[in-house]
């Protein structure tokens, strides 16, 4: 049986292109960049810095930004909380007590870091002005990865209510999925992951202004982000991007996350009418969401919570979301349930844990005929159709 | 899918309730959203009495009520001994059937791996008393 794939908000179906760039990258490249001399090493450099441009143009960011990889959204994210605080060594530029925002849609990943190194971290509901008032950083969710809606018109708000905040995004479900500009979104930084767009785990990064970057502490020190060591003397650190990179990079991942992002573009800016019906590719995944939603409304019992973008959130009157999970799965239905790393927001909206099937381009409506064939039939199945 | 015993028990629980009087073990299971309350009446080193209540899906429910089942009566060594054995069930590991009793209902979340915190859930509180 061919499992449906029903998780792409968790990492989504990759592209063959991206997988065949990873794997041609350890067959007939596999040298570090940076350092070598020789053919391969300038060639794995060169794939590297294409990367960043083609990142760069993802988020139409243009030369006052920069490209800093990291393991993804979530290592970024840590990156910039653990590199904003001013430390002896020059490094950093607000305090610890400095005032940080985070909106209350916010995936764990832009809620733990900043609580783990600042005393006053507001998780902000509505965002207005007195939530922000006197606020230093502000990291905001791009795109919930709960209900899938997009937070850009937000975001450009918050900006001009805090023009010298520093203002990052957290754009993990929205890079690669949406059309990103992000100087008309006013932020200083995104954090985002590879994987999320259908590049191999382990890439991702920050799209950074080159000035901030100057100013963050690296999260690690040694080879690659060193110019100069000495026994007793200080170190010359590298230049940005280098000085944030320590160690070598996930090169094979980064060689697939070109490729994604050149997928991604063309998905979002052109029509990719050889795999697709009709429309661009974010047409064709909203339509499958639309249908998808539609037929959990006309289901008896199912509750559905939002529906945007590539996913639909819901709950089966009776049914724990687990268990909703377990018996699709057990047909072979991969979704995701509980508390989508997202507790605060999920408590917040008085839902408790959910079911999110989160929808791309490489699934069809023969697959969401099936997923609501069962799900039509689980509250019999658990024997609560009484409920 | 689940075994019918295990969702029957879920759904008509045997052993859900309080005990005036005893203080409830509180049992999260942050990732999910469980909430389960166990009350355990200890004396002596015995198992008096015991009730749950709470949140949470079929599997985290049932085991809490075969956990109820399989432990009042029984000394806390001995109880130990069961939740020992029924955790080797739940991994898949070599378990002494003689020892599970009822909860062997319980066997399908071997094939779960995800869902054994789940069938943990209540058995946890032993270690809490
Ligand atoms: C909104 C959001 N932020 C952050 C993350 C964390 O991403 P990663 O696990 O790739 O670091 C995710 C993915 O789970 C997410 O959906």
């Amino acid at each position: 049986m061919r499992e449906i794939y029903f998780d792409n908000a968790a990492t989504m179906m990759k592209y063959r292109e991206a997988i065949e760039a990873e794997k041609n990258f350890y067959r007939e490249v596999n040298a570090n960049p940076l350092r070598g001399l020789y053919k391969k090493s300038v060639q794995a450099t060169t794939g590297v810095n294409e990367t960043r441009k083609a990142i760069l143009e993802l988020a139409k960011a243009d030369k006052s930004y920069t490209v800093i990889f990291s393991r993804g959204t979530t290592e970024a994210l840590n990156m910039v909380a653990n590199g904003l605080v001013l430390g002896r060594d020059g490094f950093g530029v607000v305090s610890k007590s400095a005032k940080v925002v985070v909106d209350i849609e916010s995936h764990h990943s832009n809620i733990l870091p900043w609580k783990q190194r600042y005393k006053n971290v507001v998780m902000a509901k509505k965002l207005d002005a007195k939530e922000l008032f006197a606020a230093e950083v502000i990291c905001l969710t791009g795109v919930s990865n709960v209900t899938g809606q997009d937070f850009s018109k937000r975001i450009k708000i918050v900006r001009k209510t805090c023009p010298k905040a520093i203002l990052g995004v957290d754009a993990a479900q929205m890079l690669g999925h949406t059309r990103i500009d992000i100087k008309r979104l006013g932020a200083d930084f995104m954090a985002f992951s590879g994987h999320k767009f259908g590049a191999p785990m382990g890439i991702g990064g920050l799209i950074i202004k080159k000035k901030l970057a100057e100013k963050l502490r690296p999260l690690n020190f040694g080879g690659e982000m060193v110019d100069s060591v000495s026994v007793d003397g200080e170190p010359v650190f590298a230049e940005i991007p280098e000085r944030l990179e320590a160690g070598t990079l996930s090169v094979g991942a980064i060689f697939g996350l070109f490729e994604a992002a050149k997928i991604s573009k063309r998905n979002l800016y052109e029509f990719r009418c050889e795999d697709v019906i009709y429309g661009s590719v974010g047409d064709y995944v909203s339509e499958l969401i639309r249908e998808t939603a539609d037929g959990l409304k006309k289901t008896k019992g199912v509750k559905v919570l939002a529906a945007n973008g590539g996913i639909v959130t819901f709950q089966v009157k009776g049914v724990h979301p687990h268990d909703v999970a377990q018996i699709l799965a057990d047909e072979g239905i991969a979704v995701r349930a509980g508390w989508l790393c997202a507790e605060p927001f999920l408590r917040y909206k008085g839902w408790g844990p959910v079911v999110r099937a989160s929808l791309s381009e490489f699934n069809t409506e023969v697959e969401v005929e099936k997923f609501l064939d069962i799900i039509e039939k689980i509250r019999v199945k658990m024997g609560v159709e009484n409920v | 899918m689940y075994d019918e015993e295990l969702l029957e028990r879920g759904l008509h629980p045997r052993f859900r309730g309080e005990i005036p009087g005893v203080e409830p073990i509180k049992l999260l299971n942050a990732s999910c959203g469980d909430e389960i309350l166990v009350y355990l009446k200890v004396s002596d080193g015995k198992i008096l009495d015991g009730k749950w209540n709470g949140n949470g899906c079929a599997i985290s429910l049932a085991s809490a009520d075969f956990f109820i089942e399989s432990v009042v009566g029984k000394s806390l060594d001995e109880a130990k001994m069961f939740t020992r054995e029924f955790s080797k069930m739940i991994l898949s590991e070599k378990y002494d059937e003689k020892k599970i009793g009822a909860a062997k209902a319980m066997k399908c979340v071997s094939r779960m791996p995800a869902r054994a915190k789940c069938a943990k859930l209540a058995l946890k509180s032993l270690d809490m008393i």
